[in-house]
């Protein structure tokens, strides 16, 4: 991927992502019916592996540090990639520098090797098994 | 390397370039010795056609098949952890997925070739 287009990617990414987290944190009420983003949720009924990010997100703006990894696990990665590129691609687009272009390179050749990409597969695959436990019970 | 290796070589694996991306190709490896011919058949690139099958295939579960299997990891990886890019990103993906296709195995060729002039 060229670097003008993957730093498009991220900004853009990054201004939806702070966007539906404020308008989440100040915007809706707090017994937790936002509205459904999620489009196989909509049509399936059953979660996918990263609903109740934005609800753990919320959690940990508000210090609830358990709640969020309930809501889901994936809140604390989520966060941690957006403020971290965010701020990278920021940085790199002011100074003119390619470092977080080439840090992704590095990245997406780490995890072509199978003893990485299955462990995070399976991550996901748990979590999404405890996600659709949690919905039905 | 022969011409008639290169015509071959192109007739048999032109729909995993761009036609644009032809011309450059023939350059590339006209000048080639012609023991590195096995290197170009071995090359493991990518069919634009199963890509977009995969990618169609991401309505029925929200994983990103198309970007791991093109060898986009790590934007596979965030495609799966915002639901697809609220589906948004999926929609798009069907039609620029055959065209990112081309590029990887395009970027492959380039970095065979490097490696094994």
């Amino acid at each position: 991927m060229p670097k003008k287009q993957l730093y498009q990617l991220v900004t853009l990414l990054s201004v939806l992502a702070y966007g539906w987290l404020i308008y989440n944190s100040f915007f809706t009420n707090t017994s937790g019916e936002g509205i459904t983003v999620c489009w196989f949720k909509t049509v399936s009924g059953l979660p996918c592996p990263a609903c109740g990010s934005t609800s753990g997100i919320v959690e940990i703006f508000k210090g609830n540090f358990y709640k969020a990894f309930q809501y889901n696990p994936f809140a604390y990665s989520s966060l941690f990639i957006l403020i971290a590129s965010s701020f990278w691609v920021t940085y790199d687009i002011s100074t003119k520098k390619d470092g977080f272009y080439r840090f992704y390179l590095t990245v997406n050749n780490k995890l072509k090797k199978k003893r990485i990409i299955i462990p995070i597969i399976l991550l996901f695959l748990i979590i999404w098994m405890w996600n659709i436990y949690k919905a039905i019970h | 390397m022969d011409t008639s290796k290169v015509d071959l070589f192109l007739m048999t694996n032109a729909k995993y370039f761009e036609s644009y991306q032809i011309p450059a190709i023939k350059n590339m490896i006209q000048d080639l010795d012609d023991d590195k011919f096995i290197v170009l058949q071995t090359l493991n690139l990518k069919d634009p056609t199963v890509a977009l099958i995969l990618s169609l295939l991401n309505i029925v579960a929200p994983f990103s098949f198309d970007r791991f299997f093109i060898g986009d990891i790590g934007l596979g990886i965030i495609k799966l952890l915002t639901c697809g890019g609220l589906f948004i990103w999926i929609i798009v993906d069907w039609f620029i997925i055959m065209e990112r296709t081309r590029q990887v195995n395009y970027e492959k060729l380039q970095q065979a070739l490097m490696y094994n002039a």
